[in-house]
């Protein structure tokens, strides 16, 4: 466990000296900023940490990597620490009126979360090796990546032996597979705390993000709705990439929306990296990439409409790109070089794809089990009242929709981006190969999972705080007694 | 007194109970199913299975795999893998290959469900009843080093 746990906190310290690169000049950090900055660091180490992985195996065995890391992370330091001396000390400012109903959430959401600790660790034995995906491919793939000689090797036994699942990418194995190198053995627990870390980095980035826009009541509705979600919960224990993947795309897209203000504007770049290492951890990832890159030309496009900046536009289109490069290299190697029999089934089945386009009665399905999963997905057998959508709908009824926001306003944009991802995952649906019943019954709650966090973010963004809830008086002050309301009135109309 | 404040106060402490009270119910169900769980147990079994074979595997580089779940399943071949290895009851089990792989990892082996291998592991699971004897196949491109018993085999393939 020490190991697994070294090799995370080595590559969230990469994370971390990168993302000092693109914070904002000379400013101490509320704690909303340092939880959402935490959060972000340990995602993009992972990321980072992956991808030079991957490159590595090419000319070494896994066991060499660990000192390698190590040693990439202490540099990193150094360097960060000369070049930023003031902001490797940065820690949080102290927050300030704390109010009563934020104490009462705040204990609420530890309780919460020591009670899901207590479910793994009864839940953990039970099922080490994870649910069925967890050991047919993720973890599969893992012990492959451990026990061969180097990435070549590794995937052509696995290849072999798994098939088409070994075109899955990379990011879930591999970082498994460095943190059984750090302890030199298969340790059980590595997956399920690369799951649960990806659970409380996703945690803390929509209450670092909400928190930071909205409040901090806000930000700690947002952790409740994670925590009040059992399938968010059940699926960390599964071991699947689905936690990891909802991750990068909840922090894609907190980077779009701080980046349209003009002290996060270099997190552009993180943009593009966390947006091509979405498609580096599943490949539903692939079409969030298409549609963050759209939402972005869209924003680059309008912000130059509105401002004939051409040299601004530039800035933010290289930014982009450059974020993006490094993965989207890696990730076009991998697609073309590895994968050579990757499914096609647009060039083999062309022809069935028009009978799909044109078959209503899918159109019906889809749409059918898309509004039913809506409000279940969430449940898990547990309990009817964790629907997920009905609380947030509920909690929208409560707090009323915040009049300033419209559509083109930054804090749409992950309605937007989220609803472009559900057009997206229904537009798969329709043209799948594969039995449409028997995908959607297996897939369609996952998906719902993967853009939980997302929907998260869009539903509190476009609401109104409930800071104000609280802050009005309930009881209003009566009026003084000399002075009739009547009486009042009269001289006012004078 | 203003109403709609208030309620909207209760609402917004309504839900946040609703959420920790899903945790509750999360805890309680793990409580109560962890008692009576059977362990799926896919993977242990596999192990198990695994650690019988692993002595006739040492510096084997060419390791196959093949199984099945029925009688009919395994009629009439002669362990060459079936292409796709998803046929009939066999796909409800096509993950069975990805498992032994799994259980073998770690100790190196690395076995292959595509070509004709040196050495070939046959791995029935009885089934509909049927001896096991009755489906250890006659073949004339293996003869059979190892009978572990249910089910469980070991062939090299004849020179």
């Amino acid at each position: 466990m020490i190991a697994t746990l070294s090799s995370f906190m080595a590559s969230s310290l990469i994370g971390a000296c990168i993302l000092t690169f693109f914070l904002p000049k000379n400013a101490k950090p509320s704690v909303g900023h340092f939880v959402l900055y935490l959060a972000l660091a340990f995602g993009l180490g992972v990321a980072v940490s992956s991808l030079i992985l991957f490159v590595f195996l090419h000319f070494s065995p896994i066991k060499f990597f660990p000192l390698f890391e190590v040693a990439c992370a202490l540099l990193f330091a150094i360097v960060v620490m000369l070049k930023f001396p003031v902001k490797i000390l940065w820690l949080p400012s102290r927050p300030q009126n704390i109010t009563i109903p934020e104490t009462i959430l705040s204990v609420i959401i530890v309780a919460a979360f020591a009670i899901v600790l207590l479910v793994y660790l009864i839940y953990f034995p039970l099922e080490p090796h994870g649910k069925w995906d967890a050991w047919a491919s993720w973890n599969s793939a893992a012990r492959f990546i451990y026990g061969s000689m180097g990435i070549v090797d590794s995937y052509q036994t696995f290849w072999k032996t798994l098939g088409a699942q070994s075109s899955y990418p990379w990011l879930y194995p591999l970082s498994v597979a460095k943190a059984w190198a750090y302890g030199g053995q298969v340790e059980q627990a590595a997956p399920l705390v690369f799951n649960a870390l990806f659970g409380l980095a996703i945690s803390g980035v929509v209450f670092g993000f909400l928190c930071t826009v909205k409040g901090r009541l806000t930000g700690l509705f947002a952790v409740l709705f994670l925590l009040g979600c059992p399938f968010f919960s059940l699926h960390i224990l599964a071991q699947y990439a689905d936690i990891a993947l909802a991750y990068y795309f909840v922090a894609a897209l907190v980077t779009l929306c701080l980046a349209t203000d003009k002290e996060h504007g270099k997190f552009l770049a993180l943009l593009g990296a966390f947006a091509t290492i979405a498609a580096w951890t599943k490949d539903e990832g692939l079409l969030f990439l298409l549609v963050i890159f759209l939402v972005f030309c869209i924003y680059v496009g309008r912000d130059y409409a509105s401002e004939k900046r051409l040299k601004d536009s530039g800035t933010k289109v290289l930014l982009f790109l450059g974020g993006a490069l490094p993965g989207l290299l890696l990730l076009f190697y991998h697609k073309v070089f590895f994968i050579e029999r990757a499914s096609s089934f647009l060039s083999e089945q062309s022809r069935a794809l028009i009978d799909f386009i044109l078959d209503l009665d899918r159109y019906a399905t889809v749409v059918t089990a898309f509004i039913k999963e809506a409000f279940l997905f969430s449940v898990a057998n547990v309990t009817f009242m964790s629907s997920g959508i009905v609380l947030l709908i509920i909690y929208a009824l409560v707090v009323g929709r915040e009049k300033v926001v419209s559509w083109r306003s930054p804090l749409a944009l992950p309605a937007v981006v989220t609803l472009l991802m559900l057009g997206g995952y229904f537009a798969v649906f329709i043209i799948t190969p594969a039995p449409l019943q028997w995908h959607l019954d297996t897939l369609l709650n996952r998906l719902y999972l993967q853009l939980f966090p997302l929907m998260i973010v869009a539903f509190l963004a476009m609401l109104k705080a409930p800071d104000a809830i609280f802050r009005e008086k309930v009881f209003l002050d009566l009026p003084p007694k000399t002075m009739p309301l009547n009486k009042n009135k009269r001289k006012t109309r004078r | 007194m203003n109403t709609s404040l208030l309620f909207k106060r209760i609402g917004l402490f309504v839900i946040a109970l609703v959420c920790f009270f899903a945790v509750l119910v999360l805890l309680q169900k793990t409580i109560s199913s962890s008692a009576r769980y059977q362990r799926l147990d896919f993977v242990s079994t596999f192990e198990e299975r695994a650690k019988v074979l692993l002595p006739f595997l040492a510096n084997e580089t060419s390791i196959g795999y093949f199984f099945a779940v029925s009688y009919e399943a395994a009629k009439g071949r002669n362990f060459a893998p079936p292409p796709g290895y998803a046929d009939g009851e066999a796909a409800e089990n096509s993950a069975r290959g990805s498992l032994m792989n799994y259980a073998m990892r770690p100790h190196g082996a690395i076995m292959n469900l595509e070509e004709m291998t040196d050495i070939l592991i046959v791995d029935f699971i009885q089934n509909q009843g049927k001896p096991l004897s009755q489906l250890h196949i006659r073949s004339t491109t293996y003869s059979l080093v190892q009978d572990f018993g249910n089910g469980l085999s070991i062939y090299r393939r004849q020179r």
